[in-house]
């Protein structure tokens, strides 16, 4: 896809969710039907416009293998991280679709059925007729996998064959348990509406990108386009360049002056000191933002801010690296952490049951055995000092 | 026919091999075989860039010594790793530079020596800076020098030891402790517990356990540490690399900078270089023979900056130290080897005795890394400057 510049060589985030042999493998397998040309027109602009097309033009790979699919045309370029994101949750859903022993269903006419099955089948995007198939063929009953039998009873009934069934299933998948799911064509048009309004996109992924995705998560591209509106998206670039704006001020000032303008005195802000203002004002410009109707209650955090800055080219790698580091992380706990913390919380118990000997000799036993796996947190800034006390502990 | 005796002079080196105490595996101070090179005689430590004296005298140390010859060969050898060290970086020693080794004497800016008898100084190293003299006293000019005090054992006395023992006890956090708000709680506890008498019983039992354990481990690890603290304390500063490293970084630095104070910056810096010609992150630890209780510094530490670390005693050299190399990791991941040592070397320019960490600092990255401005603003932020 010609939006996208990642690339081959560059490691995706979904490829390290598996082993690199089993991905090797996977990827042979695609290797085998599909060559880079024909995965190319596959996941080409035109046919990703309806994800479910893209899936159907996988055919000739085993159902298990198509989220390889997706993840190769992403590690080649063809698809961007969201277009793999949203793809990827058609390929897991399809690559699970199955059948279910029941299909007790009383039909009425399973000729006006069958057409229209046909009609679902014969043009236009599956996706976008799904619901308006639910809307002619309103069934009886609080059953929630109801139309999951149909799909069945139709399958059995030979009205569609095992490739529709497994299409319409993931389709019905995507829409009972995704219903938030961000449309590829929606993502294109608002990628449109900001490159016409001066915002262009990068689609670099860079370790931000890969190290910033929890398991199992989406990218936070696709959280950015998926939450946000168009005019939401403006607002937080306009807040982003504002805070950009005065950490790369070359000099700052706090002037004190009498009435008439006479300076009485004149208090030049150091450079850490511009950088903590201009935090605790992008957090109070941040908070009457988020006042305003049209975000509606929507919230965004620091780390949506990087993600748009980058994607529309307002701060770079390197910046966005720098930037990062003013969010303070959080570090998991490992097994062998969380064990020794919670060994050390019984030190008393040991001490009543086996006596104060034994129980001295285990807590300093454990207060070794801490002192060797748990990292110290960094000691806390004190920030007497400052101007802007304490800005830095506040979460941003 | 001066010119020709000149040029055989510059020309003329002498080498021999003798054993050197170097940085071994673990780091561990341990003798190695070396070359002694460049001598301009055989028969003295002197070569065109060090001219190694003993004390406030110009008796050269002769290589034949075998008192000093093992001392004086580790300070040569060193000041000359550093001095190549400088040169990549584009600093070239075109002076001869007096060492003094077993040098007792203060540094007086004026006389140049202090009277030995009144105020002798062992365990450390200095780089003083040049002076001009004193005519009226007979004092000649001299160059900036660096000066290796001799080592001696100083005994542990029952009041350092006291002290020692108070601060490590009020430095262990308290675990547990009873007081009137636990007690509360335990009675609060016990009472909306179905068994009353039971859940006090346990509760105090409880309690005091934890009381028990804490105060044995708050009188049993100071007597422990006081017992592996030993009977006296020792530093032979010519014996340990990275104080060669950090005495010759001042005199690199000097001219910009002249090593008259010792401020946190200063000391910084000095410290960041013997760590970059070293390739260890850390700075006279694991002594061995060479000394005992002298504090080490590390790069590797979090401390946050506060105050009182802006002194001109040096006190906040370790928090420096880090933060360079915090700022060298960051950038060193956009930028090819050397880079951030050059220009932190570069850096000196803006240095002054007087610039201090909380200003100075943000100040000096602004100025010497604009590429980096905001972000080694960021990362000094995060530090608490």
């Amino acid at each position: 896809m010609s939006f996208c510049s990642v690339a081959s060589t560059t490691t995706v985030w979904l490829e390290t969710q598996f082993r690199e042999k089993k991905i090797t493998k996977e990827f042979n397998k695609v290797q085998k039907y599909y060559s880079n040309t024909e995965l190319q027109s596959i996941f080409s602009p035109q046919s990703t416009t309806c994800e479910i097309n893209v899936l159907f033009k996988l055919n000739k790979l085993n159902r298990k293998t198509v989220p390889f699919a997706v993840i190769k045309a992403h590690k080649l370029g063809l698809i961007d991280e969201v277009e793999a994101d949203i793809l990827y949750s058609y390929a897991k859903s399809y690559s699970k679709t199955g059948l279910s022993g029941d299909t007790q269903l009383s039909i009425q006419s399973s000729e006006t059925l069958k057409n229209n099955y046909r009609v679902l089948f014969t043009s236009g995007c599956l996706n976008d007729k799904w619901e308006e198939f639910k809307e002619k063929i309103i069934l009886q009953g609080d059953d929630e996998n109801i139309y999951q039998k149909l799909n069945q009873f139709a399958l059995e009934s030979g009205f569609i064959t095992l490739q529709e069934y497994r299409l319409i299933e993931t389709v019905r998948t995507i829409t009972d348990n995704e219903s938030s799911l961000l449309k590829i064509k929606e993502y294109h048009s608002k990628r449109e509406w900001l490159i016409n309004n001066s915002l262009d996109m990068n689609d670099t992924v860079v370790s931000f990108h890969l190290t910033e995705r929890d398991k199992k998560q989406k990218s936070r591209r696709y959280k950015l386009f998926n939450n946000f509106t168009l005019i939401q998206i403006k607002e937080m670039n306009n807040l982003l360049n504002k805070m950009t704006m005065r950490f790369n001020s070359h000099k700052s000032q706090i002037i004190f002056s009498a009435k008439g303008g006479f300076i009485n005195e004149k208090i030049e802000l150091t450079h850490t000191e511009q950088i903590r203002l201009a935090l605790k004002l992008y957090k109070r410009e941040k908070n009457l933002l988020l006042q305003n109707d049209y975000f509606g209650g929507r919230n965004f955090d620091y780390r949506d801010l990087m993600t748009l800055g980058f994607q529309t080219f307002q701060i770079d790698e390197k910046e966005l690296d720098g930037l990062s580091l003013l969010e303070k992380k959080t570090i998991k706990k490992n097994f062998w952490q969380e064990s020794v913390t919670f060994l050390k919380q019984l030190d008393f118990l040991v001490a009543a049951v086996s006596g104060p000997v034994v129980g001295v000799a285990y807590s300093i036993g454990i207060s070794v055995l801490d002192n060797k796996v748990n990292k110290k947190e960094d000691e806390k800034p004190n920030f007497n000092h400052d101007l802007f006390y304490g800005n830095c502990e506040e979460k941003i | 026919m001066k010119f020709l005796l000149a040029l055989i002079i510059s020309f003329s080196s002498f080498a021999f091999e003798t054993k050197v105490i170097v940085r071994g595996t673990n780091d561990k101070l341990v003798p190695q075989m070396v070359k002694i090179e460049n001598l301009l005689d055989q028969k003295y430590f002197e070569s065109q860039h060090f001219k190694l004296v003993i004390g406030t005298t110009n008796e050269v140390v002769k290589t034949s010594d075998e008192i000093l010859v093992k001392k004086a060969a580790t300070v040569f050898y060193h000041l000359n790793v550093a001095r190549l060290y400088f040169e990549k970086l584009g600093k070239f020693q075109t002076e001869q530079l007096i060492i003094r080794v077993n040098i007792q004497n203060a540094f007086h800016k004026r006389f140049h020596f202090q009277n030995a008898k009144v105020s002798p100084v062992f365990n450390n190293a200095t780089t003083i800076a040049a002076g001009a003299g004193d005519a009226m006293f007979d004092i000649e000019p001299w160059g900036n020098e660096i000066w290796f005090r001799p080592v001696k054992r100083i005994k542990i006395t029952k009041e350092f030891r006291k002290k020692y023992k108070k601060s490590l006890r009020n430095s262990l956090p308290r675990r547990s402790n009873i007081d009137s708000e636990v007690l509360i709680f335990t009675a609060l506890n016990a009472a909306v517990s179905g068994n009353i008498t039971g859940s006090l019983q346990t509760s105090g039992e409880t309690l005091l356990t934890n009381y028990l354990i804490d105060s044995f481990i708050r009188v049993a690890v100071p007597e422990l540490a006081s017992l592996l603290l030993g009977k006296e304390f020792y530093f032979d500063a010519s014996f340990v690399p990275e104080v060669m490293y950090h005495e010759y970084s001042h005199y690199a630095m000097s001219d910009s900078v002249a090593p008259e104070v010792n401020s946190s910056i200063l000391e910084g810096f000095a410290d960041y270089f013997a760590t970059k010609i070293s390739g260890i992150d850390e700075l006279a630890h694991e002594l061995g023979d060479y000394g005992k209780l002298a504090k080490s510094r590390s790069a590797i530490n979090k401390i946050a900056y506060d105050l009182k670390l802006d002194t001109k005693l040096g006190v906040g050299t370790d928090f420096v130290l880090s933060v360079l190399h915090d700022i060298e990791k960051y950038i060193s991941k956009y930028e090819d080897n050397g880079f951030v040592e050059k220009r932190l070397f570069e850096m000196r320019k803006g240095l002054s005795v007087d610039t201090n960490i909380r200003e100075g600092l943000p100040r000096l990255f602004w100025d010497y890394f604009p590429e980096y401005a905001v972000e080694t603003s960021i990362l000094l932020n995060n530090r608490g400057i």
